[in-house]
């Protein structure tokens, strides 16, 4: 039943938090080692939200941003999305291949593949640090980047799962660097049976 | 010029006979905007459609799901003075935002709520006039109570009307 992920007990949502600042760690020691400058990724909330909720909560309407998406295969289904509003997908790549992309609104090819290597790195130490709590085997896909309008873009993450909850485990991390000219956030979306599955295995171990 | 502007969110929708009104949903990936329209009543409604096929939990009766979101939205317009058989219907969306090497059928959404949308207009004898959809970019949509315009923006698009 959907209501019990509503009533997210103590222990599986202080054990989720414990995983994903572990992550979040780890990730933000790698991208600052990438970029040489240091990057922050800010202490990551969890919530269960209603579905119709997730776009708006996300910041929204038709605002242009650039998005990493990773469908997780293996022992659980849903997807990570790393989201950047605005240019900050754009200050980042400049910052990983030290140059400046000026005014222009393509992503090179360059910088595509720089954004889906942070979007590698980022989800594997997050699903490398669940599958360490849980024994579930779950892996990335590989990266799809798109450059499009907010909602559009969270609204077709969300929905990539094959069935529609109507609550969802919704996580978010705020992504920066010192001077917070990069502003990204981190999604994860799963389905109920996934989150079953994963709650179940944090709870027993 | 419409001078109000009636925004409906993800998975809802709205019917107006304001012809001072349009009906606006901003960016749709692969949800779909279903408008219909009685141009002689000027009886216009927009859904909001996330998914093909109602998963049966669904207690706010609104627009999640093509296959009883449409025949919502439907029988709103009936409600407000709109006659059946004038009724025409126009969609926008379903695009397919990620892409994949090798492919994924559940990246395939937008198409499928798109065939589930046409399946249940057809039910409906509700005649397909214009459809904006399919590709792979986002879309804002806004629709005109006064002329049943749809007109349909994309980030470095030009702005179409259908």
């Amino acid at each position: 039943m959907s209501k019990m992920i509503g009533s997210l007990t103590f222990k599986q949502k202080e054990l989720l938090e414990r995983i994903l600042k572990l992550s979040a760690d780890s990730s933000a020691v790698a991208l600052s080692e990438m970029t040489d400058k240091a990057i922050f990724l800010k202490s990551p909330e969890i919530d269960v939200v209603p579905l119709g909720d997730v776009p708006a909560i996300a910041g929204g309407n038709d605002n242009p941003a650039v998005s990493v998406c990773l469908l997780l295969l293996g022992e659980a289904r849903g997807n990570i999305l790393l989201m950047f509003p605005g240019r900050s997908a754009f200050k980042l790549a400049d910052l990983i291949l030290q140059e400046d992309s000026g005014d222009t609104d393509e992503l090179s090819e360059m910088a595509i593949s720089v954004l889906g290597e942070v979007g590698n790195l980022v989800s594997a130490y997050f699903l490398s640090t669940l599958s360490d709590y849980t024994g579930l085997s779950i892996q990335p896909s590989a990266p799809m980047i798109v450059h499009d309008m907010v909602e559009a873009i969270v609204s077709s993450a969300m929905l990539i799962l094959e069935e529609a909850p109507d609550e969802i485990l919704y996580i978010e991390t705020n992504i920066a660097d010192e001077s917070d000219t990069i502003q990204g956030y981190m999604m994860l979306f799963t389905d109920e049976a996934s989150l079953h599955s994963i709650l179940h295995a944090i709870e027993t171990r | 010029m419409a001078e109000i502007l009636v925004n409906i969110g993800i998975g809802d929708f709205e019917v107006s006979r304001d012809r001072n009104t349009s009906i606006i949903t901003r960016g749709l990936g692969s949800c779909v905007a279903v408008c219909l329209y009685d141009k002689v009543a000027k009886v216009a409604g927009m859904a909001h459609i996330m998914l093909p096929v109602d998963n049966g939990r669904d207690e706010l009766l609104n627009a999640r799901f093509a296959d009883t979101g449409v025949p919502r939205l439907f029988e709103a317009m009936i409600k407000n003075g709109a006659e059946p058989g004038r009724i025409t219907v126009k969609i926008a969306g379903g695009a397919r935002m990620f892409k994949m090497p090798g492919g994924s059928s559940l990246l395939e959404i937008g198409e499928r709520n798109v065939e589930a949308i046409t399946s249940v207009l057809s039910e409906l004898k509700l005649k397909l006039v214009a459809a904006d959809t399919g590709k792979d970019y986002g879309r804002t949509v806004e629709f005109s109570v006064a002329s049943g315009e749809l007109m349909v923006k994309a980030i470095g698009r030009s702005v179409t009307v259908i």
